[in-house]
């Protein structure tokens, strides 16, 4: 094994165990520093923001879906145009509006007569 | 054994004598790493902090429902929800926008007796007296907002406020360009008395699903004569189910994105892994001249793509860090977090989990394998000598 290859194999070594040292590191200052000013944050406003955007542009159901569940973007008057919201875009969260059945059918009141 | 760690010498070996060849798909496969691992860290910590406003926020969300939409909610409500069995806590609060000069701004109003103890401000204190306002550091930055500023804004010109206190960057990328206040003070604001944007509701554990299906049902029986209006009853399992939708990586314009990044890398690597094609050709030839076998070439080649990957995924991870944590993910951020500009008025949060940099390293051994390991077949099977042509 050369001296080359050595250093190449040392340098990966290095390379690899800092990556994992990073991401701990990481991990731990989540869990360390962060969480407690989030929690009181959103303690305190009683839940406030979801989405990968800082306030509520374009639609709000990007912003914070429990605010308006609505994905009104898709009402715009843009026929087979380009739909302008920022989740149409590159970002990392996508809230779209989840079915409610509101359909409640009923059963004709005279149809026992009829037969 | 020792012919293994053979193979893996000369691997490293080659790796070392290409140099051009190396860096090249060194880089190349940094290029299309870093933006992946970067995309993922930042939704993992965009995913963690939006888990805590779930997860801290209320039990039960009720609004009106106006045509299909969410719509303010009268205060007379709240007596009613209060007396309901399994409640503990309910109180109304104000969520509203409007423009602080060119930024839109969100509006938020709550009781004044919210304000946990242990919430800390960078400047300043919580709101005490009439019109007091604690701004965002977003806003606080850009405007150089400090605590005893007085301020209007023009949906209401006669409202004086004042910002009492600056939030704290780390309380999420939602509070930088929030203005909170009291809700009585929101409600003069918005000149909308009696009424609120939701009505929250606490509930004992197991309460909150039995009590949403409740209160629609009351709703929706109510005398029509009354002209109630519909209620809309949002409850923590429905807002589960926009958290986990919402970041269903499926479900983003990202991942299509980046899959026609990834399907268009494989056939550049191909080419780019035919880099010096020609010498790797002849190098083959000569080693199966002096009796190697088809074997331990592709072996050899897939020991040198290993290490080709372990080097260009770990490089990936902390540039990707290191761009995310000391320079905020300046210009990069922009592409995962919308409407932020090119330097985010907030830590950008990034979080770095094993498993996406495990899928990383994945990903750089399936672009290489892809790209070099037919070609190599190709030539180790034909004769030497025509191999060394």
């Amino acid at each position: 094994m050369g001296k080359k290859i050595r250093s190449y194999l040392f340098f990966l070594v290095v390379l690899i165990a800092l990556t994992v040292l990073a991401i701990a590191w990481d991990q731990y200052s989540w869990k360390r520093i962060h969480p407690d000013q989030m929690v009181a944050f959103q303690r305190m406003v009683g839940g406030v923001g979801m989405g990968a955007i800082s306030s509520p542009v374009w639609n709000i159901i990007n912003f914070d879906p429990r605010l308006q569940p609505i994905d009104d973007s898709t009402l715009w008057p843009i026929p087979g145009g380009y739909s302008y919201g920022p989740d149409r875009t590159a970002t990392v969260s996508y809230f779209e509006e989840i079915p409610v059945n509101q359909l409640i059918l009923q059963r004709d009141p005279m149809d026992h007569l009829k037969k | 054994m020792n012919r293994h760690l053979n193979l893996l010498f000369t691997a490293i070996g080659n790796i070392i004598r290409n140099k051009v060849r190396s860096i090249v798909l060194i880089l190349c496969l940094l290029a299309v790493l870093f933006p992946f691992i970067t995309a993922l860290s930042i939704s993992e910590g965009i995913k963690f902090q939006s888990l805590i406003s779930v997860e801290e926020g209320a039990d039960i969300y009720v609004s009106s429902d106006y045509f299909g939409s969410n719509a303010p909610i009268s205060l007379d409500y709240l007596e009613r929800f209060r007396k309901m069995d399994g409640v503990t806590k309910v109180f109304p609060r104000i969520v509203g926008r409007t423009y602080f000069a060119n930024r839109l701004a969100t509006i938020v109003g709550i009781f004044p007796e919210n304000p946990p103890k242990s919430i800390r401000l960078a400047q300043g204190r919580m709101f005490s007296e009439k019109g007091d306002v604690i701004v965002g550091e977003g806003l606080a930055k850009e405007f150089r907002l400090q605590p005893g500023v007085r301020f209007s804004l023009s949906i209401n010109p006669s409202k004086l406020l004042k910002v009492a206190g600056i939030f704290d960057s780390d309380a999420t990328i939602w509070s930088a360009n929030l203005i909170l206040m009291s809700f009585e003070d929101a409600s003069e604001f918005f000149k909308m008395k009696g009424k609120a944007t939701d009505i929250l509701i606490y509930t004992r554990p197991g309460y909150a699903t039995i009590l949403s299906q409740e209160i629609q049902e009351t709703a929706s029986a109510s005398n029509p004569d009354q002209l109630e209006t519909s209620l809309r009853v949002q409850d923590k399992t429905l807002v589960k189910r926009y958290f986990q939708r919402g970041f269903n990586y499926k479900a983003g314009v990202f991942t299509a994105l980046f899959t026609v990044a990834f399907a268009l890398a494989i056939p550049a690597l191909l080419i780019v892994s035919g880099f010096g094609q020609t010498e790797r050709r002849k190098e083959i030839g000569v080693i199966k001249a002096t009796g190697w076998q088809t074997q331990e070439v592709m072996e050899m080649v897939a020991l040198e793509n290993l290490i080709i990957s372990l080097t260009s995924a770990p490089l990936a991870i902390l540039l990707a860090m290191a761009w995310l944590k000391w320079f905020n993910g300046a210009f990069i951020a922009k592409f995962f977090i919308a409407e932020i500009g090119l330097m985010a008025p907030f830590p950008v949060p990034s979080r770095f989990l094993p498993l996406p940099c495990l899928f990383a390293f994945l990903f750089a051994i399936v672009l290489t394998m892809v790209g070099s390991l037919y070609s190599t077949w190709k030539t180790a099977t034909v004769p030497p000598v025509e191999a060394m042509r």
